[in-house]
């Protein structure tokens, strides 16, 4: 089935707002089945399993635990230039170039040119990195809503191709089942997107 | 923006003005961003690198596209001449690194660690501390800290409280040492070694825990015909380029030294008129010294008398320009009951052959003199009355502390005695880095608060109510530093080359904030630029000029010919009347380690420890380039005497049970003809066992798990040598 940008957008956003710090309001639109709604409407025929966001009691301080346990603790990494490397410059003779499990490499310096040029602004709220997984989300997002289908795959395999790994990581370091399960969701969504715009083109 | 059921913050929002056209910007595309991103300029900065060790050496900073691209030594900066060492390349890393601090981190009931902002942790920490100065009064706070150029603006702080316990981690390392010197020459001199003719080196391992200017004099002084002897336990990097090392029995240099005074002075070796005119106290001496000929030392330490008598006579034949190096933390830093007395044998036998301020000898170096505040009209808080909890410098406890080095690793001890009950830790991690680790944690535990300034969660961290970021060395502006004396004064400093990555603070912000919630914000009323041109004031050098250069020399160039020292006497003190009023021996003399291998027993060895050259202390371990350099070159592992090993069935490589009194541990074994046969030897900087730490944690052992808490009555070192472990094989 084929949805308008505009429910893309908005996926894409509920998704970032589920790997944000868990809060008050997330917790409610989660106990109150609205999450699971919107998903599942657009995850149709259990093409990702849901069932981790419904008909359960959330509390906010459990989420945080699991937030903190699974980023924190086990330090999966959410950012983008944790998983390629740090730069491909050739001019770079820092033993960082090449480098993976970096913080700010290339993929990071574009992300800010990208948000400069459409004259956004990261939150500092969740990290100062501009290739954290939630911005990018965001980012995607508002890609879906404002402009055209074109710049959302270009952004998708440019940005997105590092989800399939985080999953990875996130399942070899035990984190949570929540996380973990967003993650693959989040994995689910961003392939299939890819395969989408792909078919579209 | 609105989802009906979750109307959530916006994590990108619009900054205003219009959108650039993205297809003509030509930077939408990875790909195509990339073209133009590398071909930016690269700036060139000198900063200061201020990472992982003491040098502190003159760098220039390459940013691209704000970020770090490379650091290369900055030629004029005396103590790296032009030259960075693994360590220092390989710290860079950690301004990248995932396991740096993002925010301030407040403890939870849990155990865990929750984000939050700084006015929060300022808020909550001053209230806490002011309730336990109202409580316990001022003198139940510390500091200790890793001594950087902002060390005196920590002192400044703890004075406006009221507390005198500033400490560094020297008990740990070098006071043995630093106060010897100073009790007989009145400072820590400096080799001259590149203009020398003969150089022993004992115990210190310029290559390994490296000094760069001193690998590249050793090599020059080399080239030019200087002969090396090492003497050492162990076959070290130095010993390499050496033409002789003596492979002492661990603990006894003072004996060595001693049996080379009674050479020097039975024939008449020694330069008489330095004697007479530039030292005190040489007539006690020749009555000592009789007492240790060669043919004494040589059961003692090992080495034959017949090379005792020769490296004696040579020393002497190329006085003055010969030296005994002043050597550092290894044989008498820190390690022994005997170490301040070996550091005064040390000091002793460059003072009879007269090469003190002599070319190719030893000299003291020229440090520029800075300004105060006090001309900038920001009066200095005074003195705390209160005296040392730790007792440095005090006569009865430890008279030759000295009074900004204190006793580190005695805050645990006076924690749990209930006398300090809160305190900051600064770019050191006594947890690791002291010994007996099951104490140290205790006694941390016990204090009511612990606050921990750091770029990463050391073991320390893990253990502090609160944890502030400190900006990484390459985001922020630090003091300006003397550290890069040596025959003239040079000034350097850290300054900010990039933005700071993550919400942290340089030092001089965190005093800031703290000093206002405790009502001493008046005494910090001024910003570091300010303050660092005060500083520079003196010395007619602009603040503009020193971040454009990044190294200034300043002052006049060091000459030959002696100096008054800092002593009472103005001259070099071979008899002590301090020493003596003290109750502690003013010659050196002779006595043995405090703990001993059993002969009888094949398991039991002297544990030593010393570092590697891409790593420091605990500080580097983290860092995943000098991990790998460590695991590729198989650098982890328990030196062991191949013939002692073999007579425990052991094979190169096999892994062995360490055990001393309080710390076991396994690691496998390196079986070398390089290593004293009642020694095993242990590289430092392993042993890492914080959670957040990743790369490091659970790699090889650290010595200070096995070592036992001690005080040497002198100086209050840690005697980090004192320690006999078994070794078996697993």
């Amino acid at each position: 089935m084929l949805y308008s940008f505009e429910v893309k957008s908005e996926i894409s956003k509920l998704l970032a707002c589920l790997l944000s710090p868990p809060d008050r309001e997330i917790t409610d639109a989660l106990n109150s089945n609205y999450i699971f709604e919107r998903l599942s409407d657009f995850f149709l025929d259990n093409q990702v399993r849901l069932y981790f966001l419904r008909d359960r009691n959330f509390s906010e301080e459990e989420l945080s635990d699991d937030y903190y346990y699974s980023f924190f603790e086990k330090k999966v990494s959410l950012i983008e230039s944790f998983y390629k490397p740090w730069t491909e410059d050739r001019e770079c003779r820092s033993v960082m170039a090449g480098e993976k499990g970096l913080l700010m490499g290339d993929h990071a310096l574009h992300m800010k040119a990208l948000y400069e040029m459409y004259n956004l602004e990261i939150s500092f709220d969740i990290s100062t990195q501009p290739d954290h997984l939630v911005f990018e989300l965001d980012f995607l997002s508002f890609l879906y809503t404002n402009y055209s289908k074109r710049e959302a795959l270009q952004f998708i395999t440019d940005h997105l191709d590092w989800t399939s790994d985080l999953y990875s990581e996130s399942r070899k370091a035990g984190i949570s089942e929540f996380y973990g399960e967003v993650i693959g969701t989040v994995d689910f969504f961003v392939e299939n997107e890819k395969a989408g715009l792909d078919a579209y083109n | 923006m609105n989802h009906k059921g979750i109307t959530r913050r916006t994590f990108l929002k619009a900054a205003g003005g219009a959108a650039t056209a993205l297809s003509a910007s030509g930077v939408f595309g990875f790909e195509e961003w990339k073209k133009k991103s590398y071909a930016s300029a690269i700036e060139k900065i000198p900063t200061q690198c201020q990472g992982c060790c003491a040098n502190r050496c003159g760098i220039y900073a390459y940013v691209k596209n704000g970020r770090i691209w490379k650091i290369e030594g900055n030629p004029k900066a005396h103590n790296n001449v032009g030259s960075v060492c693994p360590r220092g390349h390989g710290y860079i890393h950690e301004l990248y690194d995932p396991d740096r601090i993002k925010q301030p981190l407040k403890r939870t009931e849990n155990g865990t660690f929750t984000p939050v902002s700084w006015e929060q942790a300022f808020r909550e920490i001053t209230m806490k501390l002011n309730l336990l100065i109202m409580d316990h009064g001022p003198q139940s706070l510390f500091w200790l800290q890793y001594p950087l150029a902002n060390a005196p603006l920590v002192f400044r702080f703890m004075h406006a409280l009221g507390s005198p316990n500033t400490i560094s981690h020297g008990t740990t390392c070098f006071v043995a040492r630093n106060g010897a010197f100073k009790m007989t020459s009145g400072g820590l001199p400096d080799n001259d070694l590149k203009n020398s003719k003969y150089i022993i080196i004992i115990g210190r391992n310029p290559c390994g825990g490296i000094k760069l200017y001193q690998m590249k004099d050793l090599v020059e002084a080399k080239e030019k015909g200087a002969k090396i002897v090492v003497v050492d336990p162990r076959h070290n990097e130095t010993a390499a380029i050496a033409d002789e090392w003596l492979s002492i029995k661990p603990g006894t240099d003072l004996a060595f030294l001693l049996s080379m005074l009674n050479v020097i002075i039975n024939e008449e070796l020694y330069d008489l008129e330095f004697i007479e005119n530039y030292t005190v106290g040489f007539d006690n001496l020749l009555d000592e010294i009789i007492m240790y000929p060669p043919e004494w030392a040589e059961k003692v330490c090992d080495i034959p008398k017949e090379k005792i008598y020769r490296i004696a006579r040579e020393l002497a034949s190329h006085a003055p320009t010969a030296l005994i190096h002043r050597g550092y933390h290894g044989a008498y830093g820190a390690g022994y009951i005997n170490s301040f007395q070996t550091a005064r044998a040390v000091a002793i036998v460059n003072a009879v052959i007269g090469n003190y301020e002599r070319s190719g000898g030893l000299f003291m170096p020229y440090k520029a003199k800075l300004g105060s505040l006090q001309e900038g009209g920001h009066p200095a808080p005074g003195i705390p009355t209160a005296p040392k909890a730790d007792g440095a410098g005090i006569p009865g406890r430890y008279p030759v502390a000295s009074y900004s080095n204190g006793i580190s690793h005695a805050v645990p001890e006076l924690a749990l005695a209930g006398e300090l009950k809160a305190g900051f830790i600064y770019h050191t991690n006594p947890v690791r880095t002291n010994p007996n680790p099951k104490r140290v944690i205790a006694g941390y535990k016990k204090l009511d608060l612990l606050v921990t300034i750091d770029c990463v969660i050391s073991e320390t961290a893990a253990l502090s109510d609160y944890i502030l970021p400190e900006s990484f060395y390459l985001e922020r502006d630090d003091s300006v530093d003397t550290v890069h004396g040596g025959k003239k004064a040079q000034i350097t400093l850290v300054q900010k080359v990039l933005d700071p990555m993550h919400d942290t603070k340089p030092l001089f912000e965190i005093i800031k904030g703290l000093s206002t919630g405790l009502g001493v914000s008046r005494f910090f009323n001024f910003t570091q630029d300010e303050y660092n041109q005060l500083k520079l004031n003196p010395l007619g050098i602009s603040l503009t000029d020193l971040k454009r250069e990044g190294v200034i020399e300043t002052g006049e160039e060091w000459k030959e010919g002696f100096k008054p020292c800092k002593t009472p006497s103005k001259k070099i003190e071979i008899f002590s009347d301090r020493l003596e009023a003290w109750g502690i021996a003013p010659l050196p003399r002779w006595r043995e380690p405090l703990v001993s291998p059993d002969p009888d027993d094949a398991t039991s060895f002297r544990l030593l420890h010393g570092k590697q050259s891409v790593h420091t202390n605990a500080m580097t371990a983290n860092i995943p380039i000098l991990m790998e350099m460590s695991r590729h070159y198989n650098m982890i592992r328990l030196w062991m005497n191949r013939e002692r090993g073999e007579r425990l069935d052991l094979k190169d490589g096999d892994l062995v049970i360490v055990e001393s009194d309080i710390g076991r541990g396994e690691i496998a074994v390196k079986l070398t003809e390089g290593l004293h046969p009642s020694a095993v030897w242990l590289p430092s900087g392993y042993g890492v066992f914080s959670k957040y730490l990743h790369t490091a944690k659970n790699i090889g052992l650290s010595y200070n798990d096995f070592v036992p808490t001690y005080f040497d009555p002198i100086v209050g070192h840690a005697m980090t040598s004192e320690v006999i472990v078994r070794v078996k094989k697993v």
